[in-house]
């Protein structure tokens, strides 16, 4: 491949409060062709190295002293969203890897893996996607069978991922039509799934309460 | 249907774990693909119990040869996909069974997660990958090719409603904006 073909290699900030392990990797991920543009001991210095270098990617660690690699991940989302975060870490606990998504981790790589899978990680959350280390990943299947289930035993009849969604936007205060446009739907369509909706959460005693109670203004 | 041994590089059942390979059924109706899959995977030290063109098929072939993993597209004729995934999660609970398929459809996806399915893996990925994959989905853990990966993260990062007080406060919000005076719900419109 000549120079001109050749890819531009993805630009990278490595975090990890450990010198040699963070050395050792950046020595790993430079060999296989990735640019390690800063490398940087605590969140608080991520924050800085993101903001000046502006990379591709964070490879970030979890357990690091000050500022939590979950919290520098929340944050690095929030000012810096183009540099996508894959946790690189120890941690194979439910906890860690639940907070890391929910935080807005692109990817969750254990450290105790081979290299390529790091590598792999970076240019898999530099294209959008995301790699989770196969160990882990059952607890995100399992929070999303959790959530789906909690969900949809709320009405007995279920409410549909629509009529969520058409739900959500109401209590946003969005108006029919903004609502039509949004989900590209008519708006007699809307008109039906707020139908829809209301008839079912009236079947649900729980839920047929709170609103009766606001009904009769007693909210 | 067909055991498939030749060419392939697995000691004999009798051998201890750690020289045993992992046993697998593939399941997908197109045969050539089953075929180029099995060869595949007897290269890498997988044993192929069985290879079977649809749902019903499966069923009967995991319950009698007990792989290690079961591959399986969701797309087969006959009994569904999900049904299928459902029934084996029922009737062998113990066997790990992970989607390989063209789709990448969110619906799809989630469907054969709840049904049971352990991890779901695209066609379309390096060879590696999916044989890497497989071998995951064997010992118990959660493989996804990245595009899936990635649509499932952005579900779970989404803001979802996912207990009661949630839904109660959007409707009691949506109420309120609609009628501030308190005025009768109208239930019909």
């Amino acid at each position: 491949m000549s120079d001109a073909e050749r890819p531009e290699p993805l630009r990278v900030v490595v975090v990890d409060d450990h010198s040699f392990y963070r050395a050792g990797l950046s020595r790993l991920l430079r060999a296989s062709g990735v640019e390690v543009v800063a490398e940087a001991p605590n969140g608080d210095r991520a924050l800085l190295d993101v903001a000046e270098h502006a990379p591709d990617v964070v490879v970030m660690d979890l357990n690091m002293p000050g500022l939590s690699g979950i919290e520098a991940t929340r944050r690095l989302v929030e000012t810096s969203p183009s540099a996508k975060v894959l946790v690189l870490t120890v941690s194979a606990d439910e906890a860690d890897v639940t907070g890391a998504i929910l935080a807005g981790a692109s990817g969750y790589v254990l450290k105790d893996g081979p290299v390529e899978e790091v590598v792999a990680g970076i240019r898999a959350v530099a294209a959008g996607q995301s790699l989770i280390s196969p160990r882990v990943a059952s607890f995100m299947l399992e929070h999303l069978r959790e959530s789906t289930a909690d969900v949809r035993e709320l009405a007995g009849a279920r409410l549909s991922r629509r009529e969520l969604e058409v739900l959500g936007l109401l209590a946003e205060g969005r108006a029919n039509q903004e609502i039509a446009d949004l989900l590209v739907i008519s708006q007699s369509t809307v008109r039906n799934h707020i139908s829809s909706i209301l008839l079912k959460l009236q079947v649900e005693n729980r839920v047929q309460a709170a609103v009766r109670a606001v009904r009769d203004h007693l909210v | 249907m067909t055991p498939t041994t030749e060419g392939s590089r697995c000691a004999a059942e009798a051998a201890p774990a750690r020289h045993r390979c992992l046993r697998v059924v593939i399941a997908d109706d197109h045969p050539f693909y089953r075929a180029g899959l099995a060869r595949m995977l007897e290269r890498d030290q997988f044993r192929v119990v069985a290879e079977v063109p649809n749902g019903d098929a499966t069923v009967r072939e995991v319950e009698q040869h007990r792989p290690d993993v079961v591959v399986m597209d969701l797309n087969m004729p006959g009994t569904s996909g999900l049904t299928t995934i459902r029934r084996l999660a029922q009737q062998v609970p113990a066997t790990p069974v992970i989607i390989l398929s063209v789709s990448a459809d969110e619906q799809d996806v989630t469907d054969a997660i709840l049904a049971g399915a352990s991890g779901y893996l695209l066609k379309d990925r390096p060879h590696a990958e999916i044989l890497d994959g497989i071998r995951a989905a064997a010992a118990g853990q959660a493989p996804l090719s990245p595009r899936i990966a990635a649509m499932l993260i952005r579900r779970l990062q989404a803001v979802e409603p996912g207990d009661v007080e949630e839904v109660r406060r959007m409707v009691s919000r949506y109420v309120s904006r609609q009628w501030p005076q308190g005025a009768r719900l109208p239930w019909r419109w």
